[in-house]
């Protein structure tokens, strides 16, 4: 008869691997459904928010507020650009089912009218945004921006977890 | 598969793996064929969960996060639903056993294995159901420099005599 011993060995390997990235990804998830927004934590990437933010803090995001203030510090996403860009709320307008948003970077000289997709003259509350921030963590994200923008420390970080694997046990 | 399994002896953790992995195919030769029912349970719950996940990243991948946001919904639920069943199946279902089988005379064999932190023995209690349904309970600790040689070799000649003396001891 086949021995499938060695198969259940290697699904349960397998399958522990398998359990390390899937719960860190519904966790995620989960995360994403309850703060109804696509990216509950982000990293700040620019000096932009400075001194209120700097480089490297973390942020997590809620998206359920029906209204935000001005003086709100929200994160957007533009139309074709990829990086979601974290500035406060400077003058808003609101009708009962909608609000719009005028923004702008702490550290910035004018207002972002400049950073939104051309012929868009404001953020719509409701589509454009990830969320407002409500809580923030320093410095944390600043591996990421590591790895992102240094190759050196990314190779290094990788040699580093493959020889953790090769040595460790299981 | 080769005779013997290999095994770090200085961690008592990886001489119980070696064990474990070892104690169905020694008791075949004592005329007991392993039931794998426990562990297929657990790896076909486990796969489920990656399934769901599966899912969830390609709904992310193809929808837009308002659109897919009530299809998450339900992935995310339907994941942890089954991460909380496979938690309460290794908890009040396996529990610690190790093995369970029957032989061709109806006698059925459950093993379950505990063991202390640096203590080199395996406390094993063997259940055995005849088939009239009488219950025994062997309880018997498996010193691990019995069935493992200086260089960490599983010799499954010794497990299996372990198994026979221990089976045999228990009254008839």
């Amino acid at each position: 008869m086949l021995d499938l011993t060695n198969v259940r060995v290697q699904a349960h390997q397998a399958l522990q691997l398998i359990y390390v990235v899937t719960s860190a990804y519904m966790f995620w998830k989960f995360l994403s459904l309850v703060s109804n927004s696509s990216s509950p934590i982000v990293v700040v990437l620019s000096g932009s928010m400075e001194p209120a933010f700097q480089r490297g803090d973390i942020l997590f995001l809620w998206n359920r507020d029906t209204l935000n203030k001005v003086g709100d510090v929200v994160v957007y996403e533009i139309k074709d650009k990829v990086i979601p860009i974290v500035h406060r709320v400077v003058r808003e307008h609101h009708s009962l089912s909608k609000q719009l948003l005028l923004t702008k970077g702490d550290n910035n000289p004018v207002d972002d009218l400049g950073l939104y997709a051309y012929n868009q003259m404001y953020l719509n509350s409701q589509n454009d945004l990830l969320g407002t921030v409500k809580g923030y963590f320093p410095l944390v994200g600043y591996v990421t921006i590591l790895i992102t923008e240094n190759v050196y420390f990314k190779y290094a970080l990788l040699g580093f977890m493959g020889i953790t694997t090769l040595l460790g046990n299981e | 598969m080769t005779d013997f399994s290999t095994s770090n002896i200085h961690s008592i953790s990886d001489l119980r793996q070696g064990t474990d992995l070892k104690i169905g195919p020694s008791l075949i030769g004592l005329g007991y064929k392993e039931s794998h029912l426990l562990t297929d349970t657990r790896l076909a719950l486990g796969y489920l969960s990656a399934a769901f996940a599966a899912g969830t990243f390609y709904i992310e991948k193809n929808f837009s996060f308002k659109d897919g946001f009530n299809y998450t919904a339900i992935l995310v639920g339907l994941y942890f639903l089954v991460i909380g069943v496979i938690m309460l199946h290794s908890k009040f279902v396996e529990k610690d056993i190790i093995y369970r089988g029957s032989n061709k005379e109806g006698e059925s064999l459950e093993i379950r294995g505990l063991f202390n932190k640096n203590e080199p023995i395996y406390q094993l209690t063997i259940k055995v159901t005849k088939k009239d349904g009488k219950v025994e309970e062997i309880k018997k600790g498996l010193k691990y420099t019995e069935i493992f040689d200086k260089f960490g070799n599983l010799h499954l000649k010794e497990l299996q005599n372990w198994f026979k003396e221990t089976l045999a001891s228990k009254g008839k």
